[in-house]
């Protein structure tokens, strides 16, 4: 009667099984990246300057005019400049959404952009009273 | 006599493991037809000594970009200098181009490629010829 268990035993323990176990999926979800820009120049009277970026995924940009003076002179303008995000477009920025604002410490504009390239764009509405140099800061995904 | 017979029959009917053979890979090989261009724009402009300057667009589709300099001029500018002219795609405050070729102006796109949909700038550039500010002329077409 043992040898019968034995040989049942034995063929139990040499079946072959199934290997390959499911394993669990990779978490592989990125999270997405901000990147910060300083964008500064000069600007001139009834002109506009512009820089170009790429959004790698749709999101939110996020600009802060930091700061607005006249060349040689270190005190702040008082005076409201045009500042916005669009797509770059013949010789500037093709500019979709903006506001005249003057500099402050928090960001002052906001908007949603798809991925691909776009720009952020500084430009003088007319009352400037001369060239002046610009300190813009903004955020994109 | 009949375990040995039960024993063989445990091993006949134990699972196996279930084969999956991998399958090759389907090839799904397309191939994109590049679309003519459609619109045409013109690059006016002067370019300063050392200087350079650059036009972006936005194509709509995958196709053909033609870039071609139509024409230099100025004070003290032969028409016949060379410039580099490029195409590539607006960063920071400049376009950084891809393709570039010095050339004289002509009537034959200089650059020209099929290319994705997306913005990109064509660039007209010095590259040590001239001895004054140089007036040109460039066409740009794209779908």
């Amino acid at each position: 009667m043992t040898w019968r268990y034995t040989l049942l035993l034995l063929g139990a323990l040499f079946t072959p099984s199934c290997e390959d176990a499911p394993t669990s999926p990779d978490e592989t979800a990125t999270t997405p990246t901000t990147s910060n820009v300083v964008f500064e120049g000069t600007l001139e009277q009834d002109q506009s300057r512009f820089y170009a970026f790429t959004a790698s995924q749709a999101g939110s940009v996020t600009v802060n005019l930091a700061s607005l003076n006249l060349v040689g002179h270190r005190e702040a303008l008082t005076v409201p400049v045009r500042v916005g995000v669009g797509i770059p477009k013949g010789e500037g920025c093709g500019v979709t959404e903006s506001i005249e604002t003057l500099p402050a410490l928090v960001s002052q504009f906001s908007a949603t952009l798809e991925s691909g390239i776009h720009c952020v764009n500084i430009a003088d509405p007319g009352q400037l009273p001369g060239a002046a140099i610009f300190l813009i800061r903004f955020s994109h995904y | 006599m009949n375990w040995r017979y039960l024993a063989c029959l445990c091993v006949l009917f134990a699972p196996g493991c279930s084969d999956d053979t991998p399958t090759s890979p389907t090839e799904t090989t397309t191939t994109q037809t590049a679309s003519s261009p459609t619109i045409t724009e013109q690059f006016d402009g002067v370019v300063p000594v050392g200087g350079s300057k650059f036009y972006s667009f936005t194509t709509s589709t995958y196709g053909t970009i033609n870039v071609t300099l139509t024409s230099v001029g100025g004070s003290f500018v032969p028409s016949t200098v060379m410039l580099a002219i490029g195409l590539g795609q607006p960063s920071g405050t400049d376009c950084v181009t891809s393709t570039s070729v010095n050339t004289a102006a002509g009537s034959t796109a200089q650059v020209t490629g099929n290319f994705d949909p997306a913005v990109y700038c064509a660039k007209v550039s010095d590259i040590g010829n001239l001895f004054a500010p140089a007036s040109f002329s460039v066409s740009i077409a794209y779908p």
